[in-house]
């Protein structure tokens, strides 16, 4: 009897490992696509833009050690194509192909501004349809077309396409100039009804691009995407948040308001802000502010209306003091704090008189109201997209500077003289 | 092992039916069956025989055995067709799309007739070699998602209201149906006695795995989303990743559930094949397993689509319900009424 069983369990492997001879897929006959720019092709069809990695590139030593010295170039081919649908898509572009082009290793999917303002829910459920692509890969709002995006690419110090993918992520996560947000994120939020979805906005940089010399100076916490004041390295930069309403995009917040829209959703972690000094305001004061604390909120109504009070605390350490003001002194220190926390108070309104405007809500304060409701239905007749314009927001901030990066005091190089 | 592989083909229309709720009426379909269970066996047990087949034959005689046996049998045909639909669509959807489905699905029940071919004992070692791996798996996929949803997509906490959440947990009882039928035809386990207690603990561990993993799934892809999501726990493994290194972890997942699906059919399977042999008094369940196994075969293609399966299988719990519980109640009852007559006769 157990031979038999041992039988039967041998032949399910057997027919296990046989699958495989149909579905083989040999590393040597694909093509792997790693970026999608996907823009909108009037009137309904969309133009497809594969960053395709050349794989035979990725550590032979050729890129590594040029014969001639020359900046190494991304080991990826740019491939274009006009179609109905993404599966469509890559069809017409396996049409030019030796190898198949295979979304297994997407990593980055890139939307163009006309597309995400007709709307993204299609394309999305299409991706989440997909047995290749993956809902975990990054998903990008480009400030114009994402076929130029993609085209423009020059990362600096990096010829892998996927690694360059990956550092995206790892850039907004650590930096938090543009928020991590993945595909599955983005889904999640549109689907859930309790708040919006937003994405981290991407942008060629004009003045990088044509290399226009020196930038126009504007400051770069205020800066949208595309006009951070730089040049040279890569002309694709990525900073700032892409707010939507449903799925439809309704605009953009910069690099202050976006670190503020992840502190209202406890996800700040650890970012570099810089403000006016409180004691010397010809000069700036750079932080680093910790959010080691989520926010504290208190929803209610107020005569119908909903209204939501959000409490943040956050730890600071100063990184710099151009104006050399002593704030480890106690009263410098206390000062600079209530600074501090009018400045987080005033871009959070700031920011919130934006989303108001846009009858958006990134931050997701909807879903503080969902378990107010016994019942689905209730909550889904409560329509938290229709309360948005009505909804009120008092932000108050707490800031506790804890230290002073390696010096603390006044330090003088020439002694006081 | 057996109820854990009836619970993923259904987890979509449990989140249909219990929206944010679900995974409470999954939790409390638990502690029901728990319960259905322990009455069931406790009420056959002091009535003549100690099964339903016994049962029957002492109540109706060989016809209703007959009859019972073949009620039993196509309850349990139909719900082995679907699940073997569900694994093969799942394998060639996400897997293997370029392999014939034949293929795969026939090799698949010749391992399920080798299984139920050799008998209960068998496949108990089977299952029980197997099933840590099961559970590590489904845990895996609970803990390693956990990150990718909000909590609150679970509230509002009671989905479609009380009421209806407590009526959509009795329905769930029908997951357990198999289970129910394998204590009532229990004849040929080595330990019967001690087999209700094991299954009212699968009961409720069964329960509190289906309510963890509806509730990550709810958690995840939110309602009313969640309840289009084709394979449940295979989309979620898909989005578990730890480094660079630690990808695609869920064709290790389809890896364990093909061979849950064998165990389950398994011994679906055989307890069907052992209630046809008992009602016609063969000596051996052996003979029943071919033919069964072909009409699983049968019933597994019979929906058009994969859509159509979901429904049929969700429109048939009912009458599997019905079939669990009515059935040994009316036997009962009938037997017990016989009992009294006889004593007053004598």
């Amino acid at each position: 009897m157990q031979r038999k069983m041992a039988s039967a369990i041998a032949l399910l492997w057997v027919i296990l490992l046989l699958g495989g001879c149909w579905d083989r897929a040999e590393v040597e006959d694909q093509a792997y696509v790693v970026m999608v720019g996907i823009d909108r092709e009037p009137p309904d069809s969309f133009r497809v833009t594969a960053l395709t990695a050349i794989v035979q590139q990725l550590g032979s030593g050729t890129l590594q050690a040029p014969v001639v010295p020359e900046r190494p170039r991304l080991a990826a081919e740019v491939l274009t194509a006009r179609s109905r649908t993404l599966g469509e898509a890559i069809q017409i572009l396996n049409g030019g192909m030796t190898r198949r082009l295979d979304l297994r290793h997407l990593r980055a999917v890139m939307v163009g501004e006309k597309l995400a303002r007709d709307g993204l829910e299609p394309l999305v459920m299409e991706l989440l349809r997909s047995p290749l692509a993956r809902t975990s890969a990054i998903f990008l709002q480009s400030r114009g077309t994402a076929g130029a995006v993609v085209a423009s690419l020059r990362p600096v110090a990096e010829t892998n396409p996927a690694r360059m993918a990956e550092g995206i992520t790892l850039q907004a996560k650590q930096l938090h100039l543009g928020p991590p947000v993945l595909l599955h994120h983005f889904l999640n939020r549109l689907a859930g009804g309790g708040g919006d979805s937003y994405l981290a906005a991407v942008a060629v940089n004009a003045t990088v691009a044509d290399d226009h010399g020196l930038p126009e100076p504007t400051e770069s916490s205020t800066a949208l995407p595309g006009e951070l004041p730089r040049t040279g390295g890569n002309p694709v930069e990525v900073v700032g948040t892409a707010v939507f309403r449903g799925d439809r995009l309704a605009g953009y917040l910069n690099v202050d308001e976006t670190q503020i829209l992840l502190a209202l959703r406890g996800k700040m972690g650890k970012a570099a802000v810089t403000m006016p000094d409180p004691l010397a305001p010809a000069y700036a004061v750079t932080f680093r502010f910790h959010q080691e604390n989520f926010p504290r909120y208190r929803a209610s109504f107020q005569s119908g209306r909903p209204r939501v009070a959000v409490h943040m605390l956050f730890e600071g350490e100063v990184l710099a003091i151009p104006s050399g003001v002593d704030y480890s002194a106690p009263a410098a220190r206390q000062r600079l704090e209530r600074a501090a926390a009018e400045y987080v108070r005033q871009t959070g309104e700031g920011m919130l008189a934006k989303l108001h405007d846009w009858q958006a809500d990134p931050v997701g304060f909807g879903q503080l109201y969902r378990g107010r409701f016994a019942t689905w239905q209730a909550w889904d007749d409560f329509n938290w997209h229709g309360r948005v314009k009505d909804l009120e927001v008092k932000v108050t901030a707490e800031m506790r500077v804890r230290r002073y990066g390696l010096m603390i005091g006044r330090p003088r190089a020439n002694g006081g003289r | 092992m057996l109820l854990a592989q009836s619970f993923h083909p259904v987890m979509l229309g449990a989140v249909l039916a219990g929206q944010t709720g679900a995974w409470l009426a999954a939790l409390l379909s638990g502690v029901l069956a728990s319960a259905a269970f322990w009455a069931v066996t406790a009420s056959l047990r002091t009535l003549p025989g100690g099964d339903l087949m016994s049962l029957a034959r002492f109540t109706l005689g060989r016809p209703g055995a007959i009859g019972t046996s073949l009620l039993v049998a196509g309850v349990l045909v139909y719900h082995s067709g679907f699940v073997v639909r569900q694994t093969a669509e799942m394998a060639v959807s996400a897997v293997y799309p370029l392999t014939p489905q034949t293929f795969a699905v026939v090799a698949l029940l010749a391992c399920v007739l080798g299984g139920a071919y050799a008998g209960m004992n068998a496949l108990v070692r089977l299952c029980r070699a197997f099933f840590p791996f099961l559970l590590l798996a489904i845990l895996f996929i609970v803990l390693g998602v956990f990150g990718w949803g909000e909590v609150r997509n679970l509230l509002p906490l009671w989905g479609p209201g009380p009421g209806p959440l407590l009526v959509r947990s009795v329905m769930l009882l029908a997951l357990y149906t198999p289970g129910l039928f394998l204590l009532m035809t229990a004849g040929q386990v080595q330990d019967p006695e001690g087999l209700w207690r094991a299954a009212a603990m699968a009961g409720i561990g069964s329960g509190t795995v289906y309510a963890l993993a509806l509730a990550m799934l709810i958690m995840t892809y939110t309602y009313p989303l969640a309840n289009s999501v084709a394979f449940p726990l295979h989309e979620m493994a898909r989005l578990i990743l730890g480094g660079r290194f630690f990808q695609r972890v869920e064709g290790l997942w389809v890896l364990i559930w093909v061979w849950a699906t064998v165990c389950h059919v398994g011994v679906v399977l055989h307890v069907a094949a052992a209630a046809i042999a008992d009602a016609f008094e063969m000596d051996t369940h052996r003979i029943a397993v071919p033919p069964l196994t072909a009409m699983v075969l049968t019933l597994a293609y019979f929906p058009v689509d994969q859509a159509q399966a979901v429904d049929w299988h969700t429109a048939a719990a009912p009458f599997g319900l019905l079939a669990g519980f009515a059935v040994p109640l009316l036997l009962s009852l009938i037997a017990m009424w016989q009992r009294r007559r006889k004593k007053r006769a004598a």
